[in-house]
């Protein structure tokens, strides 16, 4: 029997059954693509898109708190294994979770992620179609777009192999310079869609760099295998780390850390404004989550330098992005700075490569979906009114003029700044505890200091919608179902700051079991 | 002197004074054809060492897609478009680039990489062929990322043309 024989052989079926959230996303992103050639009812498309994701998302929340139920509760498998649900989970999700030949996982870690990658979406197509409309920009394309970019993130949060990383990289960044290009005759977007590309495609090429080195050096794809050869190594040659530094670099550009966040701001703002929800909550959170789960699985034994890199990245984020942001006028690019500032805290708590370092990382990127999707949604909302320009001038006196979406703006503002009562108070907290745990007080008081700094900008917000008077008195509208949405973000962020402890748990449990090596 | 390192000698050669040729060279259509010549130089490069599907792709996908991109843009673009505008920035470029060029030569010599592992040992290769070898493993354990990357063109693909028509005004009455 020749090699290729054998090769081929040994192949079995891969395990479809848990793929079926990204099998459920690609078919409602293929129904839109099709159907969009017949219909021009665009409640349909839109509603057929918010399913396709539900459908996916109640799975990936079932599967979930099963595999949760199995692992906390002192259930016997003899018990668990009587119950069909059960035993459902264990064959598929606690067994056989390693599937299309070892390219692609679906462990605890993935699922929480991948729920939560869901969820911002949702919020993101709820608020679409009628900023699209207002703005006479509609393009059906948006959908399946989102959904094509939707499904390279949920690769790239399962991957646990550089391959596949890389090739879920490429599909999300590829949907995502076309969407931010199509906002119909604006030469700004089609500005910040052509830095985006041109930057984004330095970074991937320096990521597919990084990967051949990595390659080289330790002959193969797999985190875990390059793992094992990096320990059996006395000392760090010079060809790893030139991999490692590469990686770092496309990481942080992808990331949009400061110094390569420079595509960032002009992307965001201009981007129409749902779409750059869509960029500044769900593609960070999978950038966050990848690079997590880099460093737990296939450098275990660097932590540190990978820390310390990643501190110096955090702290010139906060630092950058906060300064640069207290001189923005436009809030849409305030915020674009905001999230550069966001990138900061959240990356720097891998300065502590501890179990709690890297819970801190995931509940604050988990949490920062909320609070971030809040307030670009609710930009959205704004612009569709007639003469808004973002300006900080536009919130004046808007309390007066509509007190429930000024009211939701504080929250946010609030949450984004880290005021108590607030998530955004409770994910600071968690990165300062773990730097502070692990003794990097420098990075620990640079995360105070400029989060005070933060509170020049996201008070100006608030200042000037509660203490003016508003310029003029045109109404307002936001639809009941916008308010809705919003209102659900924002109480999500006052009952998860409030409490924390069923995110916190789930985030702590993903953290050991990924530091473990369990559901690898 | 054996035939590969004559071989190996005249091919390199021929590369860098083509690249030569593709940096110095004031007409724009010199410059393409030189680029051709050094792309052809490496894919001989390529079959000299026995990577007969690298070199077979080197001419198939650079010396021929890509340039004809270039030639392409040459045809469409009006010629003052294609000069250099700011040659201040090679003050920046030249050193950068070779700065670049410096560490990527230092860490290729002096990196320890790994010898080659797996069940495709250098007699494997002889009996079955750079592309069989390449194919068998992109076909089976690497099907997955093959199938993305089909994704991933669909969705370049729609884009190219969304971003490239012409905008018509909508008509918002629905």
């Amino acid at each position: 029997m020749s090699v290729i024989e054998q090769l081929v052989s040994g192949l079995g079926m891969p395990n479809f059954v848990i793929l079926i959230p990204e099998i459920i996303i690609l078919l409602t992103a293929f129904t839109v693509f099709i159907l969009e050639l017949f219909t021009k009812n665009r409640k349909v498309i839109s509603s057929i898109s918010i399913l396709g994701l539900v459908a996916s998302g109640g799975f990936i929340l079932v599967i979930m708190l099963g595999i949760l139920k199995l692992i906390l509760t002192p259930i016997t498998l003899k018990e668990a294994s009587s119950n069909p649900f059960y035993s459902f989970i264990i064959n598929n999700f606690l067994e056989n979770f390693v599937t299309l030949y070892g390219l692609y996982v679906v462990d605890l870690f993935s699922l929480v992620f991948k729920l939560f990658l869901v969820v911002g979406t949702i919020f993101v197509f709820i608020h679409l179609r009628p900023y699209l409309e207002a703005k006479q920009t509609y393009y059906a394309e948006f959908y399946y777009l989102i959904l094509f970019s939707l499904v390279g993130m949920f690769i790239m949060v399962s991957s646990p192999n550089l391959i596949s990383f890389y090739i879920g990289l490429e599909l999300m960044s590829v949907s995502l310079y076309v969407l931010i290009g199509l906002y119909r005759k604006d030469y700004k977007s089609k500005e910040g869609a052509y830095k985006y590309l041109i930057i984004g495609g330095t970074g991937t090429a320096i990521v597919s760099y990084a990967i051949a080195l990595l390659y080289g050096r330790t002959g193969t794809f797999d985190f875990k295998e390059i793992a094992q050869s990096i320990i059996t190594l006395e000392s760090v040659d010079v060809g790893l780390i030139g991999g490692l530094v590469l990686l770092l670099v496309g990481l942080a550009l992808k990331a949009s850390a400061v110094p390569f966040h420079h595509w960032a701001p002009d992307a965001y703002q201009g981007a129409t404004t749902p779409i750059t929800a869509f960029l500044a909550v769900p593609a960070k959170i999978a950038t966050y989550a990848i690079i997590l789960r880099i460093v737990v699985e296939a450098f275990p034994s660097l932590t540190e330098t990978w820390g310390f890199a990643w501190a110096l990245f955090a702290a010139a984020s906060m630092i950058l992005g906060n300064l640069v942001a207290l001189r923005q006028r436009n809030v849409k690019r305030m915020l674009a700075y905001s999230s550069i500032a966001h990138t900061g805290y959240i990356v720097a708590a891998l300065a502590a490569p501890t179990g709690m370092g890297f819970a801190a990382l995931a509940f604050y990127s988990i949490v920062y979906l909320f609070m971030g999707a809040g307030a670009f949604l609710l930009l959205a909302s704004l612009e569709k009114n007639k003469g808004w320009n973002n300006t900080l001038d536009d919130f004046k006196g808007l309390a007066k003029r509509e007190p429930i979406i000024a009211l939701l703006m504080l929250i946010f503002m609030f949450s984004l700044l880290g005021i108590p009562p607030t998530v955004g108070f409770i994910g600071k907290l968690g990165v300062f505890l773990a730097l502070i745990g692990y003794e990097v007080w420098w990075l620990a008081v640079v995360l105070v200091i400029t989060s005070i700094v933060s509170a020049g900008y996201y008070l100006k917000v608030v200042a000037n919608m509660y203490m003016y008077e508003p310029s003029n008195n045109s109404k307002i509208n936001v639809s009941l179902v916008e308010k809705l949405s919003l209102g659900v973000l924002a109480i999500l962020v006052l009952i998860l700051g409030i409490y924390p402890t069923q995110i916190w748990t789930l985030t702590t449990t993903i953290s050991s079991l990924l530091m473990a090596g369990v559901g690898r | 002197m054996d035939l590969h390192a004559i071989a190996f000698w005249s091919f390199s050669a021929l590369a860098v004074i083509s690249a030569f040729g593709v940096v110095f060279a004031k007409n724009i259509v010199y410059n393409i054809l030189s680029l051709i010549a050094a792309l052809i130089a490496v894919s001989g490069l390529f079959f000299n060492l026995g990577a007969e599907l690298l070199g077979a792709l080197q001419i198939l996908i650079y010396a021929v897609a890509i340039v004809v991109f270039y030639v392409l843009v040459i045809s469409t673009v009006p010629e003052y478009k294609g000069q250099s505008v700011d040659p201040k920035y090679m003050l920046i470029s030249i050193p950068t680039g070779f700065a670049i060029f410096l560490e990527l030569s230092y860490v290729s010599i002096y990196g320890a990489w790994a010898s080659s592992t797996g069940i495709f040992t250098p007699e494997v290769m002889q009996d079955v062929g750079n592309i069989k070898a390449v194919s068998s493993m992109l076909f089976t354990k690497y099907l997955f990322p093959f199938e993305v990357a089909s994704l991933i063109l669909l969705v370049a693909m729609i884009g190219a043309i969304l971003l490239g028509r012409k905008e018509q005004v909508m008509e918002e009455n629905q």
